[in-house]
C-alpha cells in the first residue's frame, strides 16, 4: 500500500495538499475557537463574555464603590441586581466597541503604544519612563508586559472611536442660545397654599380603617430576624499570651546577640612606618626595622622622638606615632592581628603590611564591656515573644479555627485553649455586617444560617482583617415578626388622617384653580410676589414645572400643583421677563461648550446602541443574578 | 518489500485506474485551492498593511488635534481620504478634524470634511453622525433651510432622538413653532429608549419644548 504512495508521488502530493488547505485558509485557531462551554454570561456577536470576566469586573466595581463611599456603603446595593446589570452592560459595551474595532481593522502603532505607556506617571522615575518600574508595577498586579500591552492596545482602539464619535461633537450656538434663554426666563408669581395641615382637624376616620391598612400592608410592619451572639476574638495579643519563653531561651538569645549589648575591646597603639619603595629593598628595610626594635628595647622612651624622625606615616608621626584607641575592623589585617594578639608593650617583630614595615607598641587596653543580662532580660523576653508569636500566628490561627469547628457546640474549649474572653453581642438584625466592633458580612450571614440557628453550631472563624479572627455562636434568636397592631395603631391613624387631609386640600386647590381660570375670585391669602427663574429652582421641582409650563399668552395666568402629601399650591403668574442675550455674552460661549459635550455623550451612546443592532447581544439574566445562600 | 498478494494488486490497479480518470481534475482543483489560498493570504496581508499605515496617519491627526494644529490635521485627513478610503479611518479622522476646525471657526474646512464623511464614508452609522454634525454646522452658520434638508432622511434608529432634537432647533430658527414642538416631543420619545445617562438630555429637551412660545 505504502509502495503505491511512494511510486505515485503526484498522488501523495495531492493528498497532502488537501490536508493543508484548511490550515492555509483558516489557520490553526479555526480548530480551537470553542472555549469552555456553558459558563458564559453574555454573547456579543460571535464572542462570549465568560463568568470569570464578569466576576472580575464586578469585584473591581465593588472595590471602587467601597473606596468612594467609605463606611456608608450599602451592602445590599453592592450585591444588587442593578449593579450587576450595570457591570454586564459595561462589559457588553466594551465588547461591542472591540468587535467593531477589530472588524474595521483599527490598529495601534508600536510608536503610539510606547508613547502612551511612557506618559503614565506611575511608570516614571524622576519624570522619565523607567523600564524597571514598569515591569515591577505590572508584576505587582500579576500581569505580564505582553498581556498589559494587549489590554492597553484594546483601550486605545476604543479611544480612537470615542475621540471621533464622542469628543468630535459640537453644538450650534443657536441650540445653546435657545436653551440658555429658556433657563434665564423669569416669571413673577404669587402663591396661594392649600395646606393639608389645615384639613386634619376635619377628618374623621372610619372605625376599622387602621386595622384594614395594617392588614393590607403587612411588609411595612415587619421586624427582621435578629440574633444575640457570643463570640471570641483571636488576634496577635492572644497569640502572645499563649507564648511562653523560658529563662534559658532568653539567656541563649542574649548570648547569641551579645554584640548588641556589648562595647567591644579597644586598644591604643603607636607605630613607626618604614616604607618599602623598591621590592628589592624589602630585606634591608626589615633589617632596619629589627634594628629599630633593638634600639627601643634599650631605650623605651625614645619611641615618640624616633617616630617623629623616621615614620613614613605623616599623620601619626607628628603625634609621636600615636594612633589613639581603635577596635577590630579598623586597621589593615596584619596590623590588627599584631595589635590585638600582643601583650601591652613593644611588639617583638616588625609587622609587614601593604604600606611597609611597622614597628608597633601597644600602649593601652580597654577591655570589652557587656550590658548585664539582668538589665536587658525583659526587653529581650518581649522581643523573643513577639518574634515567636509572629511565627506561630498562622499555625495557632489554624488550631483556633479547628477547635471552633471540631467542638462546634460551644466556644468554651477554644476560649480556654487560647485564654480568650467570651464576649456577648447586642441584638444583630439580619442583613447587618458587624458583630461588636468587628465587620464581616459572611460571619453575620452565617449566624442566620441553618447550622448556626437550628443545629446550634459554632460559626466558623472568619478573618475580620488586621490579623484577627472572630468565631461566634448564636445565643438567642428572634424570627422575623410583625409588630403588634396596638403598637402601631396610633401611627397608622395619624398617617391616614394626614392622607385624607391632603386629598381634601388638593380638591380645594383644584377647585380654586378652576375658579380663577374662569375669571372668578377666590378667598385666601396670596403670598408676596416673588421672581423665579427656570435655571435657578427656588420652588419645589413640581412647582417649578407647573409655573413654567403654564401658557402665558394672557396675564395673569394660573397654574396649580399637588405638593405630595402636603396639599396643593396655586400660582398666579403676573409677569414674564425674557432676557436679551448679546452674541458675545460669555454665558453663551460656556453654554455652547457644555452643550457640545452633552451631545458628544449622546452620540457615543447612540453609536453603541447602533452596534447592538449590528452584533446580536444576549445576556443570560440567570447567570448574573446574585447567588442565593 | 514482499511480493504483493492478489488483493493488494487489485487495489493498486483500481487506484491507478481512478487516477487515470480523475487525476487531472484533482490536480487542477488542488492548484486552484492553493492559488485561492495564497491570494486570500496576500489580500489579508495587504489589508493589514493598509490598516497599519492608516492607523499611523490617524495617530498623526489625533496628535495634531491635541495641539490644535488645524492645518496638519487637515493634511493628514486628506491623505487618509485620498489613499486609504477603503478603511474606516478617513471617516473617523474627518469627524475628529472637523470638530477642531469648527471650534476654531474654520467652518469652510469643517464643512467639506463633514460632507465627505456623510456622503462617502464607509460606515453607515458614522455617515449619519456626520450628517447630523453637518446640519449642526449649517444651523450654526444661519443656514437653517440647508440644515433641515440634511435632517430630512431618517437616520439609524439609535440616532433618531438626536435628529429630532436638532430638527426642533432648526424649525424654531425658521419660526415654525408648532412643528418644532412636534419635533421636540419626538426627541423626548427617542431619548426615552436610552436607559443610561440620557436624563440630562431629556431635561434639556423638555425645557426647550416648554419654552416654545405661542
Amino acid at each position: 500500500m505504502f509502495e503505491a504512495v511512494r511510486s505515485n508521488k503526484r498522488f501523495a502530493q495531492v493528498v497532502l495538499a488537501i490536508l493543508i488547505v484548511p490550515f492555509a485558509f483558516f489557520g490553526m485557531d479555526a480548530y480551537f475557537t470553542d472555549g469552555p462551554a456553558g459558563n458564559e454570561v453574555a454573547t456579543v456577536g460571535d464572542s462570549k463574555i465568560y463568568a470569570v470576566e464578569f466576576e472580575d469586573a464586578l469585584r473591581e466595581q465593588q472595590t471602587r464603590l467601597r473606596e468612594a463611599m467609605g463606611a456608608q456603603v450599602d451592602r445590599a446595593m453592592l450585591d444588587s441586581l442593578e449593579l450587576r446589570r450595570a457591570v454586564i452592560e459595561n462589559l457588553v459595551n466594551q465588547r461591542l466597541l472591540a468587535l467593531y474595532a477589530a472588524e474595521n481593522r483599527l490598529v495601534v502603532t508600536q510608536q503610539q503604544l510606547a508613547e502612551t505607556i511612557a506618559e503614565v506617571p506611575a511608570f516614571q522615575d524622576n519624570g522619565r519612563f523607567s523600564m524597571e518600574r514598569y515591569e515591577a508595577l505590572l508584576r505587582a498586579q500579576g500581569m505580564s508586559p505582553a498581556g498589559f500591552e494587549a489590554r492597553l492596545s484594546q483601550d486605545i482602539r476604543i479611544q480612537q472611536l470615542a475621540l471621533a464619535v464622542g469628543e468630535g461633537a459640537f453644538a450650534a450656538e443657536e441650540s445653546a442660545r435657545r436653551f440658555l434663554l429658556a433657563q434665564l426666563e423669569e416669571r413673577e408669581v404669587r402663591e396661594l397654599a392649600f395646606s393639608a395641615a389645615d384639613h386634619v382637624a376635619g377628618v374623621s376616620l372610619d372605625e376599622g380603617a387602621a386595622q384594614a391598612f395594617y392588614d393590607a400592608n403587612t411588609q411595612r410592619f415587619e421586624l427582621p430576624a435578629r440574633v444575640r451572639a457570643e463570640y471570641v476574638v483571636f488576634d496577635q495579643a492572644a497569640v502572645l499570651a499563649g507564648v511562653n519563653v523560658s529563662e534559658a531561651e532568653v539567656r541563649a538569645f542574649y548570648e547569641a546577640s551579645a554584640e548588641r549589648f556589648g562595647v567591644p575591646e579597644e586598644r591604643r597603639a603607636r607605630h613607626i612606618l618604614l616604607e618599602v619603595s623598591d621590592a628589592a629593598d624589602t630585606e634591608a628595610v626589615r633589617a632596619e626595622a629589627v634594628a629599630l626594635i633593638e634600639r627601643l628595647r634599650a631605650e623605651p622612651t625614645a619611641f615618640a622622638a624616633l617616630a617623629r624622625e623616621r615614620s613614613a606615616d605623616p599623620g601619626s608621626a607628628a603625634r609621636g606615632g600615636d594612633l589613639g584607641f581603635f577596635a577590630r575592623g579598623v586597621m589593615v589585617q596584619p596590623f590588627e592581628e599584631a595589635v590585638f594578639g600582643a601583650q601591652p608593650g613593644l611588639v617583638a617583630e616588625p609587622v609587614q603590611s601593604d604600606y611597609g614595615f611597622h614597628v608597633i607598641e601597644v600602649t593601652e587596653i580597654r577591655a570589652a564591656a557587656l550590658r548585664p543580662f539582668e538589665e536587658v532580660r525583659d526587653e529581650l523576653a518581649a522581643e523573643l515573644k513577639s518574634r515567636t508569636g509572629g511565627q506561630r500566628f498562622a499555625e495557632l490561627a489554624e488550631q483556633f479555627a479547628n477547635t471552633v469547628y471540631e467542638q462546634a457546640d460551644s466556644l468554651a474549649p477554644a476560649a480556654e485553649q487560647f485564654g480568650l474572653q467570651i464576649q456577648v453581642s447586642d441584638w444583630i438584625p439580619r442583613g447587618s455586617a458587624a458583630i461588636g466592633p468587628h465587620r464581616n458580612e459572611g460571619l453575620v450571614d452565617a449566624l442566620f444560617g441553618h447550622d448556626a440557628l437550628t443545629e446550634g453550631r459554632n460559626v466558623d472563624a472568619e478573618d475580620v482583617g488586621n490579623n484577627t479572627l472572630v468565631a461566634a455562636r448564636v445565643l438567642e434568636h428572634q424570627a422575623a415578626q410583625r409588630r403588634p397592631f396596638e403598637e402601631v395603631k396610633a401611627g397608622i391613624e395619624n398617617e391616614l388622617r394626614l392622607r385624607e387631609a391632603a386629598t381634601r386640600a388638593v380638591a380645594a386647590g383644584e377647585a380654586a384653580l378652576a375658579a380663577l381660570q374662569r375669571g372668578e375670585s377666590v378667598d385666601g391669602r396670596w403670598s408676596d410676589a416673588a421672581t423665579v427663574q427656570r435655571g435657578a429652582p427656588l420652588l419645589a421641582p413640581e412647582a417649578m414645572q407647573a409655573v413654567f409650563s403654564a401658557s402665558t399668552a394672557t396675564l395673569p395666568a394660573y397654574a396649580g400643583v399637588s405638593m405630595g402629601g402636603e396639599g396643593y399650591a396655586v400660582y398666579r403668574i403676573e409677569a414674564v421677563r425674557r432676557p436679551e442675550l448679546a452674541g458675545d455674552d460669555p454665558r453663551l460661549a460656556a453654554m455652547t461648550g457644555q452643550y457640545g459635550q452633552l451631545l458628544g455623550e449622546r452620540d457615543f451612546s447612540a453609536f453603541i446602541s447602533a452596534l447592538r443592532e449590528r452584533y446580536k447581544v444576549s445576556v443570560r439574566e440567570a447567570a448574573i443574578r446574585p447567588q442565593q445562600q | 518489500m514482499a511480493v504483493y498478494d492478489l488483493e493488494e494488486q487489485e487495489q493498486i490497479s483500481e487506484i491507478k485506474a481512478w487516477w487515470e480518470q480523475y487525476g487531472k481534475l484533482v490536480t487542477a482543483l488542488a492548484v486552484a485551492a492553493a492559488v485561492a489560498s495564497v491570494s486570500w493570504q496576500g489580500w489579508r496581508w495587504y489589508e493589514n498593511k493598509q490598516a497599519a499605515e492608516a492607523g499611523a496617519l490617524f495617530h498623526a491627526v489625533q496628535q495634531a488635534v491635541e495641539k490644535g494644529e488645524t492645518q496638519r490635521a487637515r493634511e493628514a485627513t486628506g491623505e487618509l481620504i485620498g489613499r486609504y478610503g477603503r478603511t474606516t479611518y478617513p471617516q473617523l479622522a474627518a469627524l475628529l478634524s472637523a470638530a477642531t476646525h469648527f471650534e476654531r471657526g474654520d467652518l469652510v474646512n469643517a464643512r467639506s470634511q463633514l460632507e465627505w464623511a456623510a456622503e462617502q464614508g464607509r460606515d453607515e452609522v458614522l455617515r449619519d453622525i456626520a450628517r447630523l454634525r453637518l446640519a449642526t454646522l449649517m444651523l450654526h452658520e444661519g443656514k437653517a433651510d440647508e440644515a433641515l434638508a440634511q435632517l430630512a432622511r431618517d437616520p439609524a434608529p439609535a440616532l433618531q432622538g438626536r435628529f429630532a432634537d436638532l430638527r426642533g432647533d432648526v424649525l424654531l430658527a425658521l419660526g415654525r413653532g408648532s412643528e418644532a414642538r412636534t419635533a421636540y416631543q419626538a426627541a423626548l420619545d427617542g431619548f426615552a429608549g436610552e436607559v443610561e445617562g440620557a436624563a440630562t438630555m431629556r431635561e434639556v429637551v423638555r425645557i426647550k419644548l416648554e419654552a416654545v412660545e405661542g
